[in-house]
């Protein structure tokens, strides 16, 4: 829930008309049974928001292979097949393009509260966005 | 209509199961309304995950964040 405010913050302080924030809500501890309530959406009120609820959280599966595609087998960072991907945030610079499979995204930091300051500098300095 | 003989405890499983019951309805049917401005919110299952490639591809021309996060 911290991790919706602070990317409310973000989004307030970026001025930029083409960014998109898609926002995933996924199932994760037992309590996640059924879709956020409307408190809980207005946590992101931007309008470059689009909210969804992942039930079978099949975002998290297709972020996690880009995520384990762009690193080695045997990279410490690589994420073992039955992590879960959320609380996190990723960056997709502009051109970006989602074909068969979802790429690999700039940046992606977990969890949302510690890694949104980071994600603003990125932001605010888009060649930067690119880099890994 | 409460029964003369339900005793204390039975009384007491009756409303606290009433409560979880009214609790769980409107965790089901309460009005899941994004703020105004945005899409509705969306439903992903493997019938319609394609528009969210289709949604995010469109959204090229500028970064895009992809946020993935538990309601709770």
């Amino acid at each position: 829930m911290r991790g919706a405010s602070a990317l409310e913050d973000l989004l307030r302080r970026s001025p930029d008309p083409l960014l998109r924030a898609f926002v995933v809500w996924e199932p994760v501890v037992w309590s996640d049974l059924t879709p956020p309530l409307t408190s809980v959406l207005a946590r992101v009120s931007d309008r470059r928001a689009a909210q969804h609820w992942d039930r079978g959280r099949l975002v998290s599966a297709v972020l996690l292979k880009a995520i384990q595609a762009d690193l080695a087998e045997g990279d410490a960072n690589r994420p073992d097949d039955d992590t879960i991907v959320w609380d996190c945030v990723a960056i997709y610079p502009p051109g970006s393009r989602w074909e068969d499979h979802l790429p690999a995204p700039a940046f992606i930091d977990c969890p949302v509260i510690k890694a949104i300051d980071e994600v603003g500098r990125r932001l605010s300095s888009p060649p930067a966005a690119a880099a890994r | 209509m409460i029964p003369a003989r339900l005793g204390k405890p039975a009384l007491l499983t009756a409303v606290v199961g009433s409560v979880v019951l009214v609790a769980g309805a409107y965790l089901l049917y309460a009005p899941r309304s994004v703020p105004e401005g945005q899409p509705a919110l969306v439903r992903l299952d493997a019938g319609n995950f394609r528009t969210l490639r289709d949604d995010f591809n469109a959204a090229g021309g500028g970064t895009r964040l992809l946020v993935l996060l538990s309601p709770t």
